[in-house]
């Protein structure tokens, strides 16, 4: 499993990297599992969420799933997803420069956009 | 009796899913279903939908992954309906940090209670013990979380009593404190001399046990006494 421990140094993965820092630790952990079986086509990475930005830098990842992200995350990364912020129900998509709220986003959703930032990323 | 007993032990572990955000429940469940061993039998993301189940249908189930913090209530109503199950345990998964939430939930009747910061392996492996029959926690954390909660409700006890101790009268004059009001402001708010109403404060931090005019305003905001606009 890519953990964050790979994040420092390693060469950039040839798939569309895949890159979740969403607390808490049981959603990370779950979603990136289905995305590793249901979308084994992009490589898929989790990492703590202090180490988001470092990630962002020495990965430039295709798509990131935070809870709360720094301007520098926004910009950088094409595709983002900010999943539940304070734990409310409303989840934000961003894809290039298009933002949609969603509310009660479901693991389909979280699908449909790994297949957006794989599609962005050939 | 004993050869029921093993037959369900052998069989797949049923697992019902209460938990509000749907992207984690429908992965959750993803994952529990290619676990050996597990079957997820249903999954809500509400209490109502939860009460809406058809519970002949569930009488299978052995293990209850419940979030507290539901869109409709809170999660612990459904633990004590679902300790009516025979055979059903309740694994509580929660972001709440608040320690007596947990004891509460435990007190409800709860086999174990994680926090959702939980490494995914630990809470499949949990669900894992409670089936076979292991207890999440020890003696000496359920007799500490009871006392949590007694201790909760005490303290819940003696502020409702201050609380029913205010006057109509002293409530007015928190609420003036609340709006930012001063001694005197408060005073001419309520026609009253400023001497009356240093000696409805003095009552007022009496029967609340606080020392200043700031922690009775926190009092009073924290138990609604007042309404900060």
């Amino acid at each position: 499993m890519a953990t964050l421990s790979a994040c420092a140094g390693e060469l950039r993965p040839r798939k569309a990297l895949v890159l979740l820092a969403n607390e808490p630790r049981a959603y990370r952990e779950s979603i990136a599992h289905v995305f590793r079986q249901l979308r084994p086509n992009v490589e898929v990475m989790t990492a703590e969420p202090e180490e988001l930005e470092d990630c962002v830098l020495r990965l430039a990842p295709e798509m990131v799933v935070f809870s709360e992200a720094t301007g520098l995350v926004r910009e950088r990364v094409p595709v983002w997803v900010e999943l539940y912020p304070e734990y409310g129900q409303r989840s934000v998509v961003g894809v290039g420069e298009e933002r949609s709220t969603v509310e009660e986003i479901q693991l389909s959703d979280l699908l449909s956009v790994v297949d957006r930032a794989e599609r962005l990323a050939h | 009796m004993a050869a029921i007993e093993d037959h369900t032990k052998d069989g797949p572990i049923r697992v019902l899913l209460v938990e509000d955000h749907a992207s984690f429940r429908q992965a959750l469940a993803f994952m529990l279903e290619r676990e050996p061993g597990f079957e997820v039998a249903e999954q809500v993301g509400s209490l109502a939908e939860a009460r809406e189940l058809d519970w002949e249908a569930l009488e299978n189930v052995e293990v209850a992954i419940v979030d507290l913090a539901l869109p409709d209530g809170d999660g612990l109503d459904l633990i004590e309906d679902f300790s009516s199950q025979p055979r059903m345990m309740t694994l509580v998964l929660s972001a709440s940090l608040e320690p007596g939430r947990f004891a509460r939930a435990v007190e409800a009747g709860a086999s174990g209670v994680l926090h959702k910061s939980t490494p995914i392996k630990d809470i499949v492996e949990a669900v894992r013990k409670l089936r076979a029959g292991e207890a999440l926690l020890s003696p000496a954390e359920v007799v500490e979380m009871l006392r949590l909660v007694g201790r909760e409700r005490q303290e819940e006890h003696a502020v409702q009593q201050a609380v029913e101790r205010l006057t109509p009268r002293e409530k007015e004059v928190l609420q003036a404190l609340a709006e930012g009001l001063e001694s005197r402001e408060i005073a001419e708010k309520l026609n009253v001399s400023v001497e009356t109403e240093r000696t409805h404060m003095v009552n007022i931090l009496h029967k609340l046990g606080v020392h200043s005019r700031l922690q009775a305003l926190v009092f009073a905001a924290r138990y609604g006494v007042v309404e900060i606009r």
